[in-house]
Order: structure tokens, then sequence, then C-alpha cells
């Protein structure tokens, strides 16, 4: 087939393409800025493409507005497949757009699509690079640099970009209250994301006074939406991942890997940004154990981390996240905790027991190389395309 | 082998059944029922007690919920307290006495025993609660004959409860600064959505604990072990149950006709709402029966600081063969079949569409609540429990 690949700087689009290539496909990348919200920009370019050549479909990693409306106007399949969440962009008017199969990861995102009849939308579980990863091999060098008992890859949510929290300040006491309140609820929650729902109407009349969601953005994406998912659930998880490493590193030997260098959370080792490809595979394999604390938006799905542990052949303990249990058979191929107590045991106990850590993190490894690649969703993403360009 | 068992009676619904249970079991007993006015300090009490315990030769005491006092002469006389839990929260459990080697402890609800246990109590036991079927058949086969009798308790839905809003809720009546009441406010908002699991004490930091307990005047005696987060949480777990029971019945009663049993002050706009039939006091002994056993849907909502447990409630609807449409509770779902036996909600908008569908499925209907009666009559006997309480001393 002729795929058109849609190029910005996202994890995953160098696998994809060399894996359609080498499936046969010819894959043509068109180059586009993320930050775009006008189409001009960018319709001449693709209009300029699409004369050249005829294409099956386009392919993005997340879905963007400006480029489903050129594929409408094109009449071009447009296959988005969501890795990011929360994600603005699900929320936009273009979503219903004929052209799109738009593929989220989270079951429970999914399923409030299904709710609204929007049958642009399907789900598709993320997955890693089968060939890539399993032609990583560990050398001495990079067992001495990234070896420790405990490791976490992943932002603190402390970045400036994520200080979102802060403009906050300016509410009234009664809603710093509320806030703090539905924050320390949540922190205690594991598979039921309720920041949306408890948004009481005074509270959100606060939030607006002092953050205002943009009224001129084109999209149905409700102000209870975008504080829940974009503020609170980051300064959920914030708090989790700085009090799990906190505990973690008072007790075990932790390396954090994290994009701010210059962040010390409690004993942590910073070693600042890993590169995705190049070293991060080196990290998982060194660590003894691997930690993913989900993003609280992210309500019942496998987030990308803790399929790039598994795939890795790194021993992962998690928190507890539906769909991991639905692909993945707990303490036998991957273990997860349900509260800091239990993560606390279970981490001591898998340091003691070489055996069976080495077991688990061989049998999730396994589990992800046979159903959880690139290759076997993109032959199931074709599936639903069509593969002759038909529904 | 107990040869000789004296049960304190003070909870007058429920003795007489447990007495009867005793007996069916063919163990001796005798009842005290002396009034205690200080959980630990009543000597007339303590002295009557003991007199007693000695000239009968007695060899254990039971009771419904944690004495103190019962604990410590047990104690010094060495002989088994068997304390058999069927509320939470119950504040008893914090006296030091909790410690006593003599004391056994039954929890109906695996959490709390579990709290229990790590308060430093020996012998803890999770027993859930049970139902006395046979009274209820008796009293139904009568009266099942009796029209008057059926029309008189015929209800769509109906509600017997407490709506916690009185003087025991301390938090409803304490004023806190705006910050405190907004966290709270949060923290009640979060849980009322969630079913089956209670993160209040977790969720509560110290700067919280600490406002509460001060404001609501929350404080226990030296006799207490004192246990600050867990009163707080208790006390804002009321409040939970007051929200939760009001916005049901109210939300409820907009759509369907419910019938309402409560001596609890309702909201004054109550009396106006045309679906919604308010008759205050019901007789749990002699009028409870009638009520389960003829309501279309029988509603528990159980309290929020009943973490896990069944609520006395279920079986005493399910016991008179009444159909009964329940809160999410996880010892629930352990032991019965939802929707089988009886049903479960775990959201509002679950609650309303079940309501609608169970109205409109007689046939369905009734065949849960038989299963339901059933169950308890086989699982859930009193008989059963008090030989197990007994068989458990070692």
């Amino acid at each position: 087939m002729k795929i058109l690949f849609l190029d910005w700087k996202g994890f995953g689009n160098e696998d994809v393409i060399t894996l359609l290539k080498e499936k046969g496909h010819a894959v043509t990348k068109i180059l586009y800025d993320i930050k775009l919200t006008e189409e001009e920009a960018f319709s001449k370019e693709f209009k300029e493409v699409l004369s050249k050549s005829t294409f099956d479909f386009l392919f993005s990693f997340n879905y963007y507005p400006v480029v489903s409306n050129c594929c409408e106007g094109a009449g071009l399949k447009y296959a988005a497949w969501v890795y990011d969440s929360p994600y603005i962009h699900l929320y936009s008017y273009t979503v219903p757009n004929s052209c799109n199969y738009i593929f989220v990861f989270d079951y429970g995102v999914y399923e409030e699509f299904q709710l609204e009849n929007i049958k642009t939308v399907y789900y598709m579980p993320l997955a890693v690079s089968g060939k890539r990863l399993s032609s990583i091999y560990n050398t001495p060098k990079m067992k001495k640099k990234h070896e420790c008992e405990v490791a976490f890859v992943g932002s603190m949510y402390s970045e400036a970009k994520h200080q979102l929290y802060d403009k906050f300040k300016g509410v009234d006491e009664f809603t710093k209250g509320y806030l703090d309140g539905i924050i320390n609820a949540q922190l205690k929650v594991y598979g039921y994301n309720f920041l949306q729902e408890v948004m009481i109407d005074s509270v959100l009349e606060q939030m607006q006074k002092v953050y205002p969601t943009n009224p001129n953005d084109p999209t149905i994406a409700t102000p209870e939406y975008i504080y829940a998912e974009y503020v609170l659930a980051r300064q959920v998880t914030a708090l989790e991942r700085q009090q799990v490493i906190e505990l973690i590193s008072e007790r075990f030997e932790t390396n954090l890997y994290t994009n701010n260098q210059m962040l010390q959370v409690g004993k942590a080792n910073n070693r600042g940004k890993i590169d995705y490809y190049d070293e991060m595979p080196f990290v998982f394999m060194n660590a003894k154990i691997n930690l993913n604390i989900t993003l609280k938006s992210i309500r019942t799905g496998i987030p990308l981390r803790a399929m790039d542990i598994m795939g890795c052949g790194g021993f992962l303990i998690s928190n507890y996240q539906q769909e991991l249990f639905e692909y993945f058979k707990p303490d036998q191929e991957f273990v997860y905790y349900e509260d800091y107590g239990d993560l606390m045991e279970k981490t001591a106990f898998y340091l003691e027991h070489d055996e069976h850590r080495r077991a688990i993190a061989q049998a999730g490894c396994r589990n992800i190389m046979e159903n959880h690649t690139y290759e076997k969703r993109l032959m199931a993403i074709l599936d639903v395309i069509g593969s002759n360009g038909e529904k | 082998m107990i040869n000789k068992l004296m049960i304190y009676c003070w909870e007058s619904e429920f003795d007489s059944q447990l007495l009867k249970a005793v007996n069916e079991n063919n163990i001796k007993y005798i009842t005290f029922t002396e009034k205690i006015t200080n959980y630990h300090a009543d000597s007339v009490f303590a002295a009557k007690l003991i007199r007693v315990i000695l000239k009968e030769k007695v060899e254990a005491v039971l009771s419904y919920d944690y004495f103190p006092l019962i604990s410590s002469v047990c104690e010094i006389n060495k002989i088994p307290y068997l304390s058999w839990i069927f509320d939470c929260p119950q504040y008893t459990l914090y006296s030091k006495t909790i410690t006593n080697k003599m004391n056994y402890i039954y929890c109906f609800d695996e959490i709390f025993a579990e709290r229990i246990y790590t308060l430093g109590a020996c012998n803890v036991f999770h027993l859930p609660l049970a139902t006395d079927t046979d009274k209820y058949s008796e009293i139904l086969s009568n009266e099942s004959k009796n029209n008057e009798v059926q029309r008189k308790y015929e209800n769509i839905v109906s509600f017997i409860g407490n709506f916690y809003n009185g003087e025991k809720n301390r938090l409803r009546s304490s004023i806190f600064s705006d910050y405190i009441t907004g966290y709270l406010d949060g923290v009640i908002e979060a849980q009322l959505l969630t079913y089956g699991y209670n993160f209040i004490r977790e969720s509560l930091d110290d700067t919280v604990v600490q406002e509460v307990l001060k404001q609501c005047k929350i404080a226990l005696g030296k006799e207490y072990i004192w246990n600050p987060e867990q009163l707080a949480a208790d006390a804002v777990g009321m409040e939970v149950s007051a929200r939760e029971r009001e916005l049901v019945i109210e939300s409820l009663s907009n759509r369907f006709p419910v019938t309402l049993f409560s001596t609890s002050q309702l909201k004054k706009e109550w009396n106006l709402k045309p679906l919604l039939d308010l008759k205050g006091y019901a007789d749990y002994e002699k009028e409870a029966p009638y009520i389960f056993y003829n309501s279309k849907i029988n509603l528990n909502i159980t309290s929020c600081t009943i973490e896990s447990g069944i609520p006395q409630r279920v079986l005493d609807i399910l016991g008179c063969g009444g159909f009964c449409l329940t809160n999410y509770q996880p010892e629930i779902a352990e032991y019965f079949v939802d929707g089988e036996e009886l049903v479960m909600y775990s959201s509002l908008d679950d609650l309303f569409e079940k309501v609608e569908y169970y109205l409109q499925h007689e046939e369905e209907r009734k065949g849960i609540a038989q299963k339901g009666y059933l169950k308890v009559k086989k699982e859930f006997s009193l008989k059963e429990r008090v030989a197990n309480m007994i068989n458990s001393i070692s």
C-alpha cells in the first residue's frame, strides 16, 4: 500500500516507518508542525504531495484536526493512533469526519465515545517494536552505567509547562480546600477517576476566573474535562510519583530518569533525561525493578512505559491498571501495587528473590513479543481501515 | 463446651432472637439486664455482675457490641467474654481493655475486624450477621391471609432508616474555616461517587484531622487508646452517610413513589413532594417484617462507616421474603449473587435504572426475593452463628 506518514517528533515514528517499509508498503513522509491551528499552512503542502502521488491512507501518531480536515476534503482515509492522555483534540468538532479512523488505547476513553455514538473512534492498545527491542543486547558498559535496585523513567510533572496548578493560587479558600481534598482522595483510589465528576459549579467558577479555558478553541471539551485531566490529574500523579520515589529511595538504591535534572526527590539519583531509542532499553534491562506510576487521566489503559519495560525484558511493578489484568497475568508476567505499603513489601520481596523476578520479567517479555508488537497492531489497524480502501 | 452462658441483654430489638438461638444450641443460659451507667467505672454494675457470675457458675459472657466493664470483669474471673459487633463505628473498642486475653471479638465487617486486631485484640474473628427466618415466616404466614395488613404496608419503594443528621453528626453542626470546609466537601463529594471503598481516613491530612477533632469536640477519656485519624474519619463518614441518604431519597422520589419510615428531622420541602410518603416511626419487630414483605422494592443504603460488611438491614429484608436493592458492598458481593438473590447498584444512574426495571418486571423481582430468602435461611442462621462463636473459644 501507499501510505502517507505524518512526520512530527513523536515516539514510535521510526519503528513504524521501518516496519511498514519492511512489509513492502511505500511510505512517504510529510512534515507537520503540531502547533498548527490554521489549515492553510499545511493544506498547501498536503495538496502538493497528493498531486504527485495517490495514497491509501494517511497515518499519524496522535490526532490532528487540521490534518483531518485536509484528508476529509481530499477523500483520503486518516488513521490516527493516539498514545497521549489526556488528549484534547479527541474533543475537536472534526472527530466525526468520515475519513477518520481514530484509535485510542484507553478503553475507559473509548467507552465514552461509544456512549456518545461516535463511530470514528476505535480501541487499540499500545505496542512496542518487537524487532528493534529483541535485537538490543546488554553490554557491560551499559550494565555498569545503569544497574540499580529500582528505576523510574518519567516526568515528575514539575516542569514549567506542567506548573499550571500554581495558577490556581488565586482562587478562594474554599476552592483551595476543595481541590486539595479531591486530590488527596484521588491519590488513594486506583481504578476510578472521579476528578471530572466531582467538580461542583462554585469551584469551576473560581477556576475559570483565574485560569479561563479558551472559549475560542473549536472544541467540545468541557472546562471540567480540561481542569480535571490537564491540571488535577497531573497534580495527583505528581504527588504520587513524588511520594513513591521518596519512600522507595529511603530504603532502596533508586535511579530517577526525568527531564528535570535539577530535581531532588528523596534519596534518588537523578540521572536526568534519557533517550527513548538509544538508552532507555538499557535502563530497563539493568535495573532490578522498574516502576510504572500511571498518569491518572489514563483510566484503564496500559501506558507505553509499562509496555516498554516489559518489552525490554525489564521487571515491572506498576500501580493497578485494569487493562494490565486483561492482557497480562499478575505475579507471573508483571507485579502490581494497591497502596504504598503494598509497594514497599513487594519491592523488598522481589529484591530478595532474583529467580522469581527474572522469571516474571521473561514471561512478561514473551507476552509482549507475542501479542503487543507494532506488527500485530498494524495488521489490526489495516483490518479496520480495510486493505483495499473500502469500509 | 459451655455449661452456663450469661447473655447481657441491652439491645431490645434483637435480644430475644439471640436467646432463642442460644437455646436451640442446647446451651444453658441466664440473662443479665442491669443498666450500665459508665462503660469503664460503674462499681454497682460490676459488683452485681461478679456476684451473679460466681453464684450461677457462669462460664462465659456474651453480648451484642463491646462493653469494657464486662471485659474487665471477665478478665479478672478468667472467663471468656464473647462480643458480637454489629455496628460500625464502635468507639468502646478503642478502650484499653481491648487487649484483655479473655476477649473474643466477632466482627461483621472484615475491614473493621482487621483494625480491631491492629489495636491489640488477641482473638478477633470475622463473623457476618444473621437473621431469624423462622420468626419472620411465622408472622408472615399468619398475616398474608389478612388483606388489611397487606394494604397497610404495601409500598412501591420503601426505606426504613436514620438520616444521621441529628446531634450525633457533629461535623454538620460545627463551623470550619473556608479552606477546611472546602477540603472536607471535596473528600465527601469524592466518597459519595465511590462505591465499595472508603478512603476518608487516608485522604485527611494531619491539619484537617486536628481541626475536625477540635471543632467537633471529639475526645476520649484516658481509658481509651487515642486514634485521631480514625475518629476524624468516622465523623466525616457520618456526614457522607447523611448526604448520601438525603441525595438518594430526594432524587429517587422525584421519579418514583417512595415511602420513608424515619424519625430523623427531614427537609421541610419533602412534605410537599407528591411522590414521597413520610410515614415516621416503624416498629422494627412488629412492623418492619410486613413492610419488607409488602414493598415492591426495599432500599438499603449502607452507612459509609460500614466499609465492607453486610448490614443487618439487608439480612432482615431478605429474611422476610422482601426484594432488596442495595448499594454495592464488598461482602455483599462475596456472599450473594448479584441479580439473583438481591440487586446491587454502584451509581445513582444505576439505581434509577434498576428501580425502573424491577418495578416493571414483577416475576423476576419475586424470584430474586425468593432466592434471597432461601440463601439467608441456609447460610445466615443465628443458631449457626452462635454455635460458631461457642466453638471458637479454645
